[in-house]
């Protein structure tokens, strides 16, 4: 890890690798690697609000410059003032968007999907609730840990969708599946559905805003964070929410949407640090 | 008084929001607001309402999202032609990158001289001049 400065995925990846497999994070590197994903996506959304903030002050100096007083006294006095409101905002900006990171992006990697589900169930709450359909040699721009890292969410959330026991809502059930598609557009898609009770409208509308959490304790950040890892691969998260919220099947449903990319390339290279 | 051209600022934050429509309405545009995409496209389908000539989008917002509505956009002949310009308060590139089609991403803090500047030089001046800078 460069000295000083946050760790990349890329970095994590490595140090993460399971000596076993040679390719797929460990369960612990795993679950370590997700604490910090939620840390990082905790101070994103501090810096995205503070950011906010910084922008209505901007513009409160903005209009106090359009509206200042004639009288040169007054007038030089005001400058100075909206002067150092320009320089206060000026080092708010610095320590906002150069301070708050927990975790900065790597270059450009490829991943298969394999190693990605592999490791996710391996590592999830209760990998023998978990069926997973056949996972097709497709080839996906990110790392493997990022997409071990997303699936894994996805897993979790739909394994503790089964209730206390961790069992199916209802006799016949599968409990939690992993399918993988592939679909027009170059693209290829994994769902992640489970055969507890699905999420209500109001819970599946909000389902995605950070701090947002119908289950005490959480912190209300794991579909936050899932949509993020989704964008770093150029793909899309979506929660289709079962008979609770009107849809035809019992559970909730995540679908994962990902353009599909060319040959694998090494896991982990980077070309600085 | 004639109106200058029409805008829409789709934005979650409040402040934001009504500051960028005051400011660009006080510089003699037209503007409205929404709170995220679903207001957006109810405005944007809004019948007897005439397209903006310019979208300013933040990328986060809670429902749909920046990116979200750039995609409906893409879906609509009519839509897809307005063009955008990115409010990003996400420093992080693949947020920045994911909408390749807009004519600018301006980072936050929005300096609004160079907002203003942006605008005019997209969709013309409004009606009501800016003042000379200080």
């Amino acid at each position: 890890m460069t000295g000083g400065a946050p760790p990349s995925t890329g970095e994590l990846e490595d140090q993460g690798r399971d000596p076993a497999s040679g390719t797929a994070a460990s369960p612990s590197a795993l679950r370590a690697a997700c604490a910090l994903l939620f840390a990082d996506e905790a101070l994103s959304a501090v810096r995205h609000d503070a950011l906010n903030r910084l922008t209505a002050i901007g513009a409160i100096g903005y209009e106090l410059r359009r509206l200042s007083p004639q009288e040169d006294q007054a007038a030089e006095l005001h400058r100075q003032r909206l002067g150092d409101l320009n320089r206060q905002i000026g080092l708010m900006t610095e320590t906002v968007s150069r301070r708050l990171t927990v975790l900065r992006q790597g270059p450009g990697v490829t991943t298969t999907l394999a190693p990605a589900v592999g490791g996710a169930v391996a590592a999830c709450a209760r990998p023998e609730a978990v069926g997973v359909g056949p996972v097709m040699d497709a080839v996906v721009r990110g790392s493997t840990l990022d997409l071990s890292l997303l699936l894994l969410l996805l897993l979790d959330n739909a394994v503790e969708a089964l209730g206390p026991g961790g069992e199916a809502s209802g006799p016949g059930l599968a409990s939690v599946s992993l399918r993988c598609a592939l679909a027009p557009g170059g693209k290829v898609q994994i769902e992640v559905s489970d055969a507890g009770p699905g999420l209500a409208a109001e819970a599946q509308d909000r389902a995605f805003e950070r701090f947002f959490t119908t289950k005490p304790g959480h912190a209300g950040l794991g579909l936050a964070v899932g949509r993020t890892l989704a964008a770093r691969f150029g793909g899309q998260l979506s929660l289709d929410s079962g008979r609770a919220g009107g849809g035809s099947s019992p559970g909730a449903r995540a679908v994962l949407s990902l353009p599909t990319a060319g040959e694998p390339e090494g896991p982990g290279e980077e070309e600085g640090a | 008084m004639t109106m200058g051209p029409r805008l829409l600022v789709v934005e979650d934050d409040r402040d934001v929001r009504e500051t960028l429509v005051r400011i660009l309405g006080d510089a003699g545009y037209e503007v409205h607001g929404a709170a995220d995409g679903h207001e957006a496209m109810a405005e944007l389908r809004r019948s007897g309402a005439r397209l903006p000539a310019l979208l300013l989008l933040d990328l986060r917002m809670p429902r749909m999202d920046g990116r979200q509505l750039y995609e409906e956009l893409a879906r609509d002949r009519a839509l897809s032609k307005i063009p955008i310009i990115v409010l990003s308060a996400d420093g992080r590139p693949d947020a920045q990158a994911q909408l390749s089609g807009a004519v600018a991403v301006i980072a936050k803090p929005v300096r609004l001289e160079k907002l203003l500047s942006l605008v005019e030089s997209v969709v013309g001046a409004g009606t009501v001049p800016p003042p000379p800078p200080r």
